[in-house]
């Protein structure tokens, strides 16, 4: 069909434009989480144009980062090609329809943040605007209420949003509350099926080219050395690479985030219900999370060695857990912040060693995936052209600092003030774009608007109104409707939420459903 | 909650009109007033808007069918640029495009890789997305009547220049006064224009538009609408900061762009969108126009970069505005266009554009290696099979 359009002429280079001279040599030093999520997804999408090696050693441990997650892991999984049920068999997966915060905002007071929307917009007008009007009408329910998800999640109820279903089943998402010691091992298989090679070995050394300054391999400790091309550094915390040997800083949060440690331990799931959601509940000097497993409970209390002891912490989390701890508290050291730049000549940083956010909202795995999806996108050639680079490390600033903005809304949107801790995170001066943020959102109902970034609006207003930070206006347009008509339709949607959620399945239920083994 | 109660247009243009009859709707009970010439001529004859007409007249309540029988307009699916790089060079840009992927390599890329070596569409018309919203060039005289009679039916009134009061809030789509001191010129980047005269040339029995530029002047032709179009002195350009206290520039006076792709009155009515969207309770207005400013400020920025791409990406890189410029050293090394915020402009379409304008990039994605050539091939062909 002939529309006009001239054939384009013959590129210079043709049809093999872009072909490498042999594939490009890859290097992952450290498996984990992020070595393994990253060797599976480079040798799904990249196949025959590269070679992976991954050294790892048994001796280190790792750190596991992340049991709960976010609902863009299942794209991840979808895009290896796994199915679901497998994935959720193998790393005794639960289901998550958000977190539930407890106490941040003051002590007693609690809220979900949904993976999903209050009610619908309408006339073009966000569902909050209305809900706002209406609270002001004292004729509003909890806006909670209006959610599908958190209801759900509630009602210990859980069903995946159909694929034709309205408005109303499509308001949400969901993610996974797992075992991520077990994902490693799942993805290892994975790669090494597809020709990744694994190496056992510590590092010990890293060998430059003299010309360039670029890394030229790794040497191990039983005298083998490994060359490449590219080189990954997901040694976690150790950033052997990123930070040992080409000292690249590290862009210090501290003074927003100021908790740097968690102890950690693992419990019996108590009977009864497999809550749908993780639950976060403030502390005295930081929080703890609690993440129901099929097999176990996930604990943890993350907080500030500058207000509390790791002793005095491990103790409180001992006395908070609800069943049988499996075994003692484990502390685990961090500092808040990211790598000033996490690809440096032809080393790519990626997870712990790139930059680390407390767990407030599971984005550990989140931002490991994001940085090898941009890794994907901008794969370099043996070139390392800082093009790439330049805008690799653009992308990941900006996604590790609007995460950043969100995490810190979370302490410092609080009326507590029962502890040292809380009244530094109360009182603190918080960086601009965020002060930007809350000084909208306070005026005029409205949450500051970007295409780039992990959480989008209903997220923040889900945080906003659920620490008590309440606009002092809202969309004019919300007036629009007469306050009967708006006050029956409000009425009408949370009843219509109420018969879908008696309509799920039991969460357990669900789980049995889908033949993943659950504890009795 | 206290609405703004009196709204002010200035103007008498269809933007002014868009923009009192957008507000009227989405404030019933505020008094909206068009303060300007009732006898105010159309800068140009020639109509055109990408798919946010559609989207406006959705949230106006104007029917299609009126609209496209009063206005005798026509939908298109993108402009097509003809001899514009040299005689017999024609390349399309679509009007909504996206770029699909199969195993994580991106139709694009693989047509990169593959260009040349097989007879191909263009990728312009590959990447078009075909579900989306038209285009649509039509009378510009009979869309300003249509405004005009559905301004008087919603409760929309008019006062003289003379006879206005004061506002709560006031729009400025005169594009007849001068431009304000904070006025950005583009002029280095690309021309502003000014309808010449309708041409008096037949039906063009073509699909979409078409484009071409001939001794300076602009021809722009759509079905039965043709136009030409002449440089001007005016700066092609925006303002810094479109709202300032309780006024807001929208149009023309935020943003002068050449008449490519239905570009001037798209921008207008987004950014008419825009502005409902954060109308301002009584308190609160400083934050909102911060927001309102930081948005469009960098829509405009992009939507200029767009604009000037079929003219300088032409010339010599130096005459490039700091975003083409980025945008274009991006793409030239490896197909790929860099992600910007609050560009209206998506990804597929700036492909379409840079790639018709000639540049080819020095590689492309080793994603687009992974698949065999008959592999690559057939999703190209399964693409343009859909046309």
């Amino acid at each position: 069909m002939d529309f006009g359009e001239t054939a384009p002429r013959a590129a210079p280079s043709g049809a093999n434009v872009g072909r490498m001279a042999g594939p490009l040599r890859v290097v992952i030093v450290g498996g984990g989480t992020a070595g393994w999520m990253t060797a599976s997804a480079l040798t799904k999408f990249l196949a025959n144009q590269i070679e992976i090696q991954l050294v790892e050693s048994e001796e280190i441990g790792i750190v596991g980062v992340g049991e709960a997650t976010l609902p863009h892991l299942r794209a991840f999984i979808q895009r290896l090609g796994m199915d679901e049920a497998d994935f959720m068999e193998a790393t005794s997966a639960t289901f998550k329809l958000g977190i539930d915060f407890r106490d941040f905002g003051a002590i007693g007071e609690s809220y979900i943040h949904p993976f999903g929307a209050y009610g619908f917009d309408l006339a073009d007008v966000g569902f909050h605007h209305y809900w706002l009007r209406a609270n002001a009408g004292g004729k509003a329910r909890p806006i909670g209420d209006y959610s599908l998800p958190i209801m759900a999640a509630r009602a210990n109820n859980f069903a995946r949003p159909p694929a034709d279903g309205d408005a109303l089943d499509s308001s949400f998402g969901y993610a996974y509350q797992f075992d991520a010691t077990k994902l490693a091992p799942m993805l290892r298989k994975f790669s090494e099926q597809r020709g990744v090679v694994r190496t056992e070995g510590r590092v010990v050394a890293v060998e430059r080219n003299g010309d360039s300054g670029d890394i030229a391999a790794v040497r191990l400790a039983d005298g083998s050395r490994i060359a490449g091309d590219l080189f990954i550094d997901c040694s976690g915390f150790r950033a052997l690479l990123i930070d040992g040997e080409l000292e690249e800083g590290w862009e210090d949060w501290s003074e927003w985030l100021p908790c740097d440690r968690a102890a950690a331990l693992p419990c019996e799931a108590p009977e009864g219900p497999i809550e749908p959601y993780t639950r976060a509940t403030a502390m005295a000097a930081g929080w703890r999370w609690r993440i129901p497993l099929r097999h176990r409970i996930g604990n943890g209390y993350v907080f500030s060695s500058s207000h509390v002891s790791d002793d005095e912490a491990c103790a409180q989390i001992l006395g908070a857990i609800e069943g049988e701890p499996l075994a003692d508290p484990r502390v685990l050291r961090f500092r808040a912040g990211r790598r000033k730049r996490s690809w440096v000549r032809n080393a790519v940083a990626i997870g712990l060693a790139s930059g680390f956010l407390e767990p407030l909202e599971s984005t550990s795995i989140h931002l490991v995936q994001m940085a090898i999806t941009r890794l994907i996108e901008l794969f370099p050639d043996r070139s390392m052209s800082p093009l790439d680079r330049d805008e690799y490390n653009r992308l990941v600033d900006l996604e590790y600092d609007r995460v950043r903005d969100f995490l810190i809304l979370h302490y410092h949107a609080t009326r507590r003030d029962d502890s040292d801790f809380w009244n530094h995170v109360r009182t603190m001066r918080i960086p601009e774009t965020l002060q930007r943020k809350m000084a909208l959102w306070r005026a005029s109902g409205h949450v500051e608007q970007y295409s780039e970034g992990l959480f989008l609006e209903p997220s923040w207003i889900a945080v906003y109104m659920g620490q008590g930070i309440m606009p002092t206006a809202y969309d004019p347009r919300a007036d629009n409707p007469p306050y009967a008509a708006l006050s029956n339709a409000m009425t009408d949607l949370a009843g219509e939420i109420g018969r879908r959620v008696t309509a799920m399945s039991d969460h357990r239920a669900t789980l049995l459903g889908q033949r993943i083994r659950v504890a009795a | 909650m206290s609405a703004p109660r009196r709204i002010h247009v200035c103007g008498g243009d269809i933007v002014a009109l868009a923009a009192a009859i957008a507000f009227k709707r989405a404030l019933p009970r505020a008094d909206v007033t068009l303060i300007g010439s009732r006898n105010e001529t159309v800068h140009q004859k020639y109509g055109a808007a990408g798919p946010v007409l559609a989207e406006f007249h959705r949230k106006i309540g104007l029917q299609p069918d009126i609209f496209e029988r009063a206005t005798r307009a026509i939908a298109v699916r993108g402009s097509m640029f003809e001899n514009w790089i040299e005689v017999g060079q024609n390349f399309f840009v679509p009007e909504a495009a996206n770029i699909p992927f199969a195993d994580g390599a991106a139709l694009h890329q693989l047509w990169l890789r593959r260009q040349g070596s097989h007879d191909q569409c263009g990728l312009g018309r590959l990447l078009a997305d075909r579900d989306a919203e038209p285009g649509y060039r039509f009378d510009a005289l009979a869309y300003r009547d249509l405004l005009v009679r559905m301004a008087a039916a919603i409760g929309v009134t008019r006062a003289g220049p003379a006879e206005p009061g004061s506002a709560t809030l006031r729009l400025d789509c005169e594009t007849s006064v001068l431009p304000r001191g904070d006025w950005e010129s583009w002029a280095d980047h690309c021309p502003a224009f000014e309808e010449n005269a309708l041409s008096e040339e037949g039906k063009v029995d073509r699909p979409d538009e078409w484009i071409s530029i001939e001794s300076g002047m602009l021809r722009c032709r759509a079905g039965p609408h043709l136009a030409s179009f002449a440089s001007t002195s005016r700066q092609s350009g925006r303002l810094g900061q479109p709202w300032t206290d309780n006024q807001v520039a929208i149009g023309r006076a935020a943003i002068d762009l050449p008449p490519l792709m239905g570009l001037p009155l798209s921008a207008a009515l987004s950014d008419i969108l825009r502005i409902i969207r954060f109308i301002p309770p009584v308190d609160g207005w400083e934050e909102i126009r911060q927001e309102y400013n930081r948005q469009t400020t960098a829509t405009h920025g992009a939507l200029l970069d767009w604009a000037s791409a079929p003219f300088s990406l032409l010339r010599a890189a130096s005459d490039r505005s700091c975003g083409l410029a980025h945008i274009a050293e991006q793409f030239s090394h490896r197909g790929r266009v860099p992600l910007r915020e609050h560009d209206p402009v998506s990804t597929g379409q700036w492909t379409a554009m840079l790639s018709g304008c000639g540049i080819r990039p020095r590689r492309i994605d080793p994603t687009a290696l992974v698949l065999g050539d008959d592999a690559a091939d057939q999703m190209i062909a399964r693409a343009a099979a859909t046309l």
